[in-house]
């Protein structure tokens, strides 16, 4: 497939330029819906926001609306499409929720919350209807790894466990951040911006920026403990500190022992930034969903961990540092919306010369184990950890 | 058991009230009768059914699967030849 005259291949060169319409293309989008998000696995809940049966949640696969629930009589977790067989109305609305039967609100259409068509409002105009045939369109796989659900449109492929490869081990870390484990039942904030989706997702891990974008933020750092906070220093010198390209396009960034480091910045207690393949990050104490909407148009759901089995003033201290620098009126989360979003959608308007440089650092990237690769704190490891898959993807056959 | 809105409700009961983003029902006991009954009201068209203590235990041994036919809204609200039906 070709993207108006221009291969996938061309939009990315040896040396790591980055073609501008990568983030602009509506042609890129399209195909990243066919190969980035139909097909590979995606994170759509944690276990922890469907314990009961009946609940559900809706989200997003890829651009797809859909509903998480979990089974009113069996307990299982399924992810339908949300969409009503009649005429497709979105058959849930509320984020969240409990009911073991979901009813259209168009003309009244009712469905287990398994999928199954229960009911038709006037059933005697459709004498002929295959009602079996007719349930919500579920994904065909769905399966959880430490407390986080993912679904695949894919019949076949790679296991979960397979897919996530290298990151697991960093998964599982996050699911003990608790004593008694993890918890996303505070809800979710939202941040919404004209502007790609993958410019999200390359901020996640982007400790280069740090120094500048969040100038105003390390100036309040420095007045409260009277001295510059060490967050740069580490970034540019510690050597504990570092970007790792874990293979599938996931990446991390650790702060020291993945098990103890701590990003010294008053950010969240997450011992590394991490990013899974294609639109799920960790950063601070969040679990953070990107949800592609269009070429220039992006939500994102910022979900904070909560601790399990800790008091209620240890998990209210973990959303105030998490207000303080992500939250609406934060420090940090609105300079990285101006600049990082808006700012380089509209610096990418300028088309003369359309290319990005994704190359820093790419000189002293070294091999670790199991096909790893480590960089410098400050280099653009996850940035082309992330394009390695994104266009090993894209290049595949329909 | 059912029927049109009940107006004889003693005051002071406690009284429950459960929505979603599909329905909207109250709750309370009645204890109108000679013995104490359970009072559901649907409050998107006021319609109540009255259930004994018997009739709600029973209620325990149900799945959510054998509730089905209650939920088929051709079954009730949405019957084609039911004129003056409430509807919801």
């Amino acid at each position: 497939m070709t993207l108006s005259g221009t291969a996938s291949s061309e939009l990315i060169t040896d040396d790591w330029r980055i073609h501008g319409s990568v983030y602009t293309s509506a042609d890129v989008f399209a195909l990243e819906q066919r190969r980035l998000f139909h097909g590979p696995w995606l994170y759509v809940a944690h276990e922890s926001e469907l314990r009961e049966p009946g609940d559900y949640k809706t989200t997003f696969a890829g651009t797809q609306p859909v509903i998480v629930t979990r089974g009113s009589d069996d307990g299982r977790i399924r992810v339908l499409l949300n969409r009503c067989r009649h005429r497709g109305a979105a058959v849930c609305h509320a984020e969240s929720g409990n009911a073991n039967y979901f009813r259209c609100p168009y003309h009244g259409w009712t469905y287990r919350n398994s999928g199954e068509l229960r009911g038709i409002t006037y059933d005697d105009a459709y004498p002929e209807l295959d009602r079996e045939a007719l349930g919500l369109v579920a994904l065909p796989r769905v399966a959880s790894f430490a407390g986080f659900i993912f679904a695949t449109f894919a019949d076949a492929g790679p296991t979960l466990e397979d897919y996530l490869g290298n990151a697991r081990s960093y998964l599982e870390i996050v699911a003990g951040q608790g004593e008694a484990g993890i918890r996303l039942t505070a809800g979710s904030h939202r941040l919404a911006y004209r502007g790609n989706w993958k410019l999200q997702v390359e901020n996640t891990i982007d400790n280069y920026h740090f120094g500048f974008v969040h100038r105003s933020f390390l100036d309040v750092l420095a007045d409260r403990i009277g001295a510059a906070p060490p967050i740069v220093q580490n970034i540019m010198n510690n050597p504990d500190w570092r970007t790792i390209d874990l293979g599938g396009g996931h990446s991390v960034h650790e702060f020291g022992d993945p098990h103890t480091g701590n990003n010294q910045g008053q950010l969240g207690d997450l011992p590394f930034n991490l990013i899974i393949f294609p639109n799920l990050c960790f950063v601070g104490a969040q679990v953070r969903h990107i949800l592609p909407k269009a070429a220039d148009r992006t939500e994102v759901r910022l979900y904070p961990i909560m601790h399990e089995g800790e008091p209620d003033e240890a998990n209210a201290a973990i959303l105030r540092v998490h207000e303080s620098f992500y939250g609406p009126a934060g420090m940090g989360g609105a300079d990285d919306i101006e600049v990082a979003f808006d700012r380089v959608s509209d610096g990418l308007g300028a088309v003369e010369h359309d290319w990005l440089i994704m190359s820093r650092g790419v000189h002293r990237e070294q091999p670790g184990e199991n096909g790893t690769l480590i960089g410098h704190a400050a280099d653009e490891v996850p940035q082309r950890a992330f394009y390695r898959q994104w266009k090993r993807l894209m290049e595949d056959a329909a | 058991m059912s029927g049109e809105n009940g107006s004889r409700r003693e005051r002071g009961q406690a009284r429950l009230e459960l929505s979603s983003e599909f329905a909207a029902v109250s709750v309370e006991v009645d204890q109108q009768a000679n013995g104490p009954r359970l009072r559901i009201e649907n409050r998107q068209n006021r319609r109540v059914v009255y259930l004994d203590p018997l009739e709600v235990a029973s209620l325990t041994w149900l799945t959510h699967e054998r509730l089905g036919p209650f939920l088929d809204p051709s079954q009730t609200g949405w019957r084609s030849h039911d004129e003056g039906e409430d509807q919801a």
